[in-house]
């Protein structure tokens, strides 16, 4: 029990840099568009050295699945917690494995050996 | 006497009406956080090499990864083959990485050590443990054959992945 209160106690609490994407096992459901289903990704971004995010659909073999989505590069501040629609059309939806965001660093800010963060959700 | 003996039960019942129970709820679903706890830097013992190692005068990168729940991600770093900025290199450049814990939340996670699978310049861990973990990466870049690095600014990136499993 102590562990869980420890562990929420780390997540939520003020550490610098961090990267966030839930959920971990996303679900498609139908969008308002025919034929397209969607799902709502949300990032969270603690990193006050990253302001992009690029986002990224593969199959099980890590081969890009097309998509859509209202920015691929997404513009998030820092601290800001971004949903984020993911659109595939239905008859591609069997092949989606993974859903990931890829920190993106600008060439101009790059001054140490910086580390960028991936997160990937799996569909089951 | 009645009349306010009246008035006042009247007034008291609604502060008994309105204490209710509230209940306190919580969630705990599996999340993978990344934390860039430390950026590396490249230390120069000799002309032909780079290196994050300290013995080298570098510093290493390290990065930390949150689970709530084990069993649900993998930590994937990869080391860089390439720089990101560098001057004109005119020569190969060899490249060598590692990747291994640092530090542990619970000391049942000195098991990622031995049980990480190593490919190319890519580590792959199970993250089996709830808690946090600190991997450290080292890179070293051997310019040539006994050639120096010509002189300028040499960085490269790590990549910290969490893969749903």
């Amino acid at each position: 029990m102590f562990r869980y209160v420890f562990l929420i106690f780390m997540l939520f609490g003020g550490y610098a840099n961090a990267h966030q994407f839930l959920p971990t096992y996303p679900t498609f459901q139908y969008s308002f568009i025919e034929g397209v289903m969607y799902t709502k990704m949300q990032l969270f971004n603690k990193r006050k050295d990253i302001e992009y995010y690029e986002l990224s659909v593969f199959d099980a073999d890590w081969n890009p699945v097309t998509f859509a989505s209202e920015n691929k590069i997404i513009h998030i501040n820092y601290l800001q917690t971004k949903d984020v629609n993911v659109y595939v059309k239905k008859e591609e939806i069997k092949k989606v494995t993974y859903i990931c965001t890829e920190s993106k660093i600008k060439k101009e800010s790059v001054q140490n050996t910086v580390i960028s963060s991936k997160i990937c959700s799996k569909v089951r | 006497m009645f009349k306010k003996f009246l008035a006042a039960t009247l007034l008291a019942i609604p502060l008994f009406a309105s204490s209710t129970d509230i209940p306190i709820t919580g969630v705990v679903t599996s999340r993978c956080v990344i934390y860039t706890d430390t950026s590396g830097v490249y230390g120069n013992p000799s002309p032909g090499l780079l290196s994050t190692l300290a013995s080298d005068g570098g510093v290493q990168p390290i990065v930390r990864y949150d689970v709530v729940q084990g069993g649900f991600y993998k930590a994937s770093i990869t080391t860089p083959t390439s720089f990101s900025t560098s001057p004109t290199l005119t020569d190969n450049v060899v490249w060598t990485g590692s990747v291994d814990v640092s530090r542990v939340s619970d000391a049942s996670m000195s098991v990622y050590s031995t049980n990480k699978r190593v490919f190319g310049n890519t580590t792959e861990i199970n993250l089996t443990i709830p808690g946090s973990v600190w991997f450290k990466a080292d890179s070293s870049a051997t310019y040539g054959f006994n050639k120096a690095y010509p002189a300028g600014t040499y960085t490269a990136i790590v990549t910290a992945s969490c893969i749903a499993i």
